[in-house]
């Protein structure tokens, strides 16, 4: 590395967040009626941690994460008339123009700046600075016609003031920063001549080129063999240990987060189910979707059948039921569940560690340890 | 070659007068000068004199060339009479009638400045007779003697046609009385002695003509132009300088070119649709009028093929056809004025033609009854085919006889051919799979031996091509036939007229349906409209003049 | 590179021959005679034998092929029309340059028309640019070429007068007697030509283009530019046109090339004498050289603008790699 680069973060204390979601709301109109695609979504993101978001597909990690960049499709800007009242900008979307396909409410503060409010030319400076994101499919995520150097220095003179000369040298280093043999060579060639693993490196050097304070990798292991979605990893940990940048890992998987990230985000229809440090999580899961995922890892260390499979299929977004949306999945279900929709809040023990679960505290916990035992996670987690 | 292309010579031997051309009826009072545009839908075959066989190119060619006979430029049956034109009066005739000897009068120069003489027309039979030259119209030249000879390539030129200084002596293989309309035709115009050598089968696009105007250019496919003789004395017209032809619009296009005056003459025709209207809005044949129409020698039918179990020995049925067709809703397809309603073989205006009153040119019901009255019982198994062309008003004209030939028992197949498919196929008893096919034939000759040994004599069905699509072969008929041929004069039209209602009445090859008109839209430029009485000819162009 | 050339050359050889013999044998299945056209309506059997014999049509035809592909290789000459004798190598060189100009100038015109159509419509789903794009394409794609060329013709040629309603005027050198000549003139005659001509293609090329740029915009790589903060301009026209016009490059080597072999309805229409109308015409009269000459030509065209297309795909495609 030629250049140490300087760790991004904010001027206040160390602990102040550097993304702080809140109420985050997504809706899209489709021709059936309106996905609520995110649906109050609060979460922070730490300088310099990584924070795992997890869910199967269709939670809205994705979508949270589109918003927060301003990337979903014909986002609604809708003006309302100050001092209204918080649903006043939904609602008039909901019945204003079809113009707007999506709109996403709330806020969504990067160094205390509410990007859900922010000019589309000041979003645009943020993404691929200050705010970076790599996406799933390293296949298809590259422009197919552009030479990979091309695509690299596009996004350096985006946003710096150098030359074309000046943006290849960088190019070339991000390259061999990812790892990519001979990058001076490997600089003309186009997209399909890598393999896949090749072009996730050329995707984080792209997103890692301007050094942003906050890189969101979508799921960037999914659609790689194992040993590639090792290595990518080991290079995301790296390079975050590096230089300080604060990363929000999407997974589905949380096994690929257990080692990698310091805070999870357990999503589930939409909305958040738990948010804890990732030991606390480990330790004690209390959401009982929390438990259905870690019943349902797959374990390479034990020849052991999975214990428990979550049943049923997650709801469906355009009409989510009513009360909390894991009840028709829920093996604890009771009666409020049916008639509250649950906050997540802190636990008693532990004021970091919040889920949205209406079970008894004690209840949750007295389930957690059972099945932290079963699973042996807890060895695990002091490994 | 092709049926409506081919143009007719109206043979007018019976009252051939002993006069000059020598004065135009229109030339005094018209303004002369300008050019003069004409549409034609196709382009021309050739200009080549030789070569051309086209009535298209007849047309163009009755202005440029000149010939020992010829059509005056006079209105009506007046122009339909053959004159000595570049012949010093008629030829004088041996004894035996097979030596003709025409005197050329003095005066007559090709557009080059070269005089026009005995041997100018010589040397257009040798050049027609030119193996190398390929002329489709060598059949023309069949009676004048060693013709043949110099077709086959077995003598260098013709021996029976000799120039001596003015004289110009043609021997006949036998006596035939219709050597002076033979001579009318364009194949027999004086040619000049640098044509006369130029020998090739592609045709000469460029040469000098006698007659009032001559080809001065012309590009195959687009455009032909037409100018004034500069040298040209005998007494016809030449009132523009220029004649221009435009090839290759659609009717469409011709119609509304000559509306606009972009264009002055729609040669190729307008749209069927609006003949009606041309007529209510400028009037009909009026004197230098827009919208002139004129009969023409022809005839449609519907050919019922005599060798095919339907129609073969089944008279009445063949009857009862003439009885069922609805010749006026035929005709209307065609647009106003398409024609004149016939059920008989010979058109009006042709020598032998006598009202014959056999069928009805009317459908009304007691029609129809006495059509299928003749029907019944002979209609074996009731099935049909019937060709059409597939151009045009034909296929609608072919849906209107097959709703015809229900209404009496038959339900006939329509089969629509290309045209010149249609002939080709119709003319050969190999290809010839129709029952009935609709047909026209224009006259090449103004005589009723065009219309009925070439279409109806038995003795060429056997060939592999003919013309006698009705494969109509009566051992009676085809001797009185050949007899009429021989005749001569009035006698001639007596017996053609017993032949054309004797056949009808009895045994009818065709059901006849409508002698068509010919159709001429002008454009509001031009004055001084004649147009003579030989077929399909137009507005005589060297006489049209801009107003 | 040379390899994939060579090989592209043989198997255009291999398709110029079949669609030539194919040309051959169909017309010779045809029952109708063209010596009995060409000799004329009375002619006899002997005169018919002799056209027969002049045109070599006596022969059987496999040696009839074997003369024209001889010919052709050897002489460089289509031979000589039935209908009027003329060289079809001139003919056809005289047609050229005419359907060449109503290809090429439809060409430029539907471009123009269908690139901003169906990228704004793309780009603007259901807003009132795609709605009226959509009416568009549907009456271009729905409505007969002959239609729309007749009613330009009786309304803008003939009744507004607005510009000529038929006819072709030569850029340079026009013919002695010619009525119009010069490129003024000749711009001028073909405008309806253009319009008639590019109308369908311009429709389809809009909806092409359309569904492409739509296709396109869905990308990840597409995502990826805005997620690195492109500006929506050079995201599209970096990352969505750059893409979405790779198929339309092809697409329009290949119409051209078809294109090329005759627009017989235009220039039927507008009395254009391009190869469509020689086709035409030489069909109607069964002459089978005039009619092989069109051919031989078309069939070049394709061959050629195929390879072209290929090679410039090869250019503009880095997945492509002719190896």
């Amino acid at each position: 590395m030629t250049a140490v680069p300087d760790v991004p973060g904010p001027p206040g204390p160390d602990d102040e967040p550097l993304l702080a979601v809140t109420d985050l709301r997504t809706y899209f109109k489709t021709d059936d009626g309106v996905v609520k695609a995110v649906d109050g979504v609060s979460f922070q993101v730490k300088p310099g941690q990584t924070l795992g978001v997890v869910g199967e597909s269709g939670s809205g990690k994705s979508v949270t994460m589109m918003s927060i960049l301003g990337l979903n499709p014909k986002p609604g800007r809708i003006a309302v008339a100050p001092g209204s009242h918080p649903g006043a900008q939904m609602e008039a979307f909901l019945h204003g123009s079809k113009k707007h396909t999506s709109i996403s409410t709330g806020q969504a503060r990067f160094r205390g700046e509410n990007l859900l409010e922010a000019s589309k030319r000041r979003l645009r400076a943020l993404r691929g600075s200050e705010l970076s994101m790599i996406f799933q499919d390293p296949m298809t995520s590259l422009n197919p016609v552009l030479s990979i150097g091309k695509q690299l220095v596009e996004a350096v003179v985006l946003h710096r003031d150098v030359t074309v000369r000046e943006a290849r040298e960088l190019a070339i280093e991000g390259l061999q920063e990812v790892g990519i043999p001979r990058p001076e060579r490997r600089i003309d060639d186009y997209p399909h001549q890598f393999s896949g693993g090749m072009r996730q490196r050329v995707m984080i050097a792209m997103a890692l080129i301007n050094e942003p304070a906050l890189l969101i990798a979508d799921e960037p292991t999914t659609a790689l063999d194992v040993t590639t979605q090792a290595q990518i990893l080991g290079l995301i940990r790296r390079l975050q240990a590096e230089r300080g940048t604060a990363v929000v890992l999407i997974t589905h998987d949380l096994g690929v987060v257990a080692e990698t990230v310091d805070d999870i985000v357990v999503m589930y229809a939409a909305r958040v189910a738990e948010h804890a440090p990732v030991f606390s999580l480990f330790e004690r899961p209390l959401h009982p979707y929390t438990w259905g995922l870690l019943g349902s890892l797959p374990r390479l260390d034990v020849e052991l059948e999975r214990l428990s499979q979550i049943r049923g299929q997650p709801p469906s977004l355009l009409r989510p039921p009513a009360g909390c949306r894991f009840r028709p999945r829920c093996a604890f279900a009771f009666d409020r569940c049916r008639a509250e929709l649950p906050e997540a809040t802190p636990a008693a023990f532990d004021p970091e560690h919040l889920d949205a679960c209406l079970l008894d505290e004690s209840r949750k916990l007295e389930e957690s340890a059972r099945l932290v035992a079963e699973l042996g996670l807890d060895a695990e987690a002091a490994a | 070659m092709h049926r409506t292309r081919s143009v007719g010579i109206a043979l007018a031997i019976s009252s051939l007068a002993l006069l000059l051309v020598t004065a135009s009826t229109a030339a005094t009072s018209a303004k002369r000068g300008g050019t003069i545009v004409l549409d034609m839908t196709t382009d021309v075959d050739y200009i080549d004199p030789q070569l051309s066989y086209y009535g298209e190119t007849w047309k163009l060619e009755a202005t440029t060339a000149c010939k020992l006979m010829n059509w005056p430029d006079k209105e009506g049956s007046a122009g339909a009479v053959a004159t000595p034109e570049v012949a010093q009066g008629l030829p004088l005739v041996s004894k035996d009638g097979k030596t003709y000897t025409f005197t050329i009068r003095k005066g007559f120069r090709f557009s080059n400045g070269k005089p026009v003489t005995a041997q100018s027309f010589a040397d257009a039979i040798n050049r027609f007779a030119n193996p190398k030259m390929q002329s489709t119209g060598v059949q023309f030249l069949d009676i004048i003697k060693g013709a043949q000879a110099a077709v086959d390539g077995k003598a260098g030129s013709v021996s029976g046609v000799k120039a001596r200084g003015n004289k110009l002596v043609i021997q006949l293989t036998k006596a035939s009385p219709d050597l002076l309309a033979r001579v009318a035709m364009p194949f027999y115009q004086a040619i000049d002695p640098t044509l006369a050598k130029q020998i090739d089968a592609n045709g000469i696009n460029q040469y000098a003509s006698c007659g009032p105007y001559y080809f001065a250019s012309r590009t195959p496919g687009r455009s032909i132009t037409l100018k004034r003789n500069p040298y040209y004395k005998g007494g016809r017209a030449a009132n523009a300088d220029t004649i221009q032809v435009n090839i290759g619009n659609d009717v469409a296009v011709e119609f509304q070119n000559v509306e606009k005056g972009t264009s002055d003459y729609a040669s190729g025709g307008i749209p069927a649709t609006e003949w009606k209207n041309v007529v209510s809005k400028y009037g009909l044949n009026k004197k230098d009028g827009r919208v002139q129409v004129r009969p023409q020698l022809d005839v449609r039918y519907v050919a019922m093929n005599h060798s095919r179990p339907l129609f073969k020995d089944n008279p009445q049925l063949a009857k009862a056809v003439n009885w069922a067709v609805d010749r006026q809703a035929f005709s209307a397809q065609g647009g106003y004025l398409y024609g004149k309603r016939t059920g008989q073989i010979l058109p009006p205006g042709m020598l032998g033609y006598k009202p014959q009153g056999i069928y009805p040119l009317k459908v009304t019901a007691n029609t129809i009854k006495q059509a299928r009255k003749l029907a019944e019982g002979n209609l074996r198994g009731g099935k049909a085919v019937l060709w059409s062309s597939n151009a045009g008003t034909a296929p609608l004209q072919a849906q209107l006889i097959q709703y015809n030939l229900k209404q009496i028992g038959i339900d006939a197949e329509i089969k629509l051919l290309p045209r010149a498919q249609q002939f080709t196929n119709a003319g050969n008893p190999q290809t010839a799979t129709f029952d009935m096919t609709v047909e026209r034939w224009g006259a090449d000759y103004a005589d009723p031996y065009d219309f009925v040994n070439i279409l109806l004599d038995g003795s060429q069905v056997t060939q592999p091509q003919h013309n006698n699509y009705a494969y109509f072969n009566v051992a009676k008929y085809n001797k009185e036939m050949t007899a009429a041929s021989l005749l001569q004069g009035s006698k001639r039209g007596v017996a053609y007229a017993a032949l054309d209602g004797n056949m009808m009445r009895n045994n009818p090859p065709w059901a006849p349906l409508v002698n068509s008109n010919d159709r001429i839209f002008l454009s509001a430029r031009v004055g001084c409209v004649t147009i003579n009485e030989i077929s399909s000819t137009g507005p005589l162009l060297n006489v049209l003049c801009l107003k | 590179m040379l390899n994939y050339i060579i090989r592209r050359i043989l198997w255009a050889c291999v398709l110029f021959v079949g669609v030539t013999l194919i040309t051959y044998v169909l017309f010779f299945l045809l029952p109708a005679d063209p010596a009995r056209l060409a000799a004329g309506k009375s002619a006899t059997a002997e005169d018919v034998a002799r056209v027969s014999r002049q045109l070599g049509l006596d022969r059987p035809v496999h040696e009839q092929y074997a003369l024209f592909l001889k010919r052709l290789v050897v002489d460089h000459s289509l031979g000589r029309s039935y209908a009027n004798r003329r060289s079809v190598n001139e003919m056809v060189g005289e047609a050229i340059p005419v359907t060449t100009a109503l290809v090429l100038g439809g060409a430029v015109l539907w471009m123009l028309i269908a690139l901003p159509v169906g990228i704004l419509s793309a780009l603007r789903p259901r807003s009132l640019i795609d709605r009226g794009a959509m009416i568009f394409i549907l009456i271009g794609i729905s409505a007969p070429v002959v239609w729309i060329g007749l009613l330009l013709q009786y309304f803008v040629g003939f009744k507004w007068g607005l510009t000529p309603n038929a006819g072709y005027c030569d850029v340079i050198d026009p013919p002695a007697g010619a009525s119009c000549g010069g490129p003024g003139d000749w711009a001028y005659h073909m405008i309806l030509p253009w319009v008639t001509f590019a109308i369908l293609f311009a429709a389809s090329y809009a909806r092409m283009i359309r569904a492409n740029v739509m296709d396109t915009l869905g990308e990840d790589y597409v995502r990826t530019a805005r997620a690195k903060g492109a500006p929506e301009s050079i995201v599209i026209r970096r990352h969505v046109l750059r893409n979405a016009l790779l198929p339309v490059v092809t697409m329009l080597g290949l119409d051209i090339g078809v294109a090329l072999g005759g627009a017989i309805f235009t220039e039927a229409i507008f009395n254009l004498p391009g190869l469509g109308r020689l086709a035409l015409n030489s069909v109607l009269n069964l002459d089978l050289p005039t009619m092989q000459g069109v051919v031989v030509f078309a069939t070049l065209a394709i061959i050629v603008l195929n390879l072209v297309v290929d090679l410039v795909y090869a250019m503009i495609d880095p997945r492509i790699r002719l190896a």
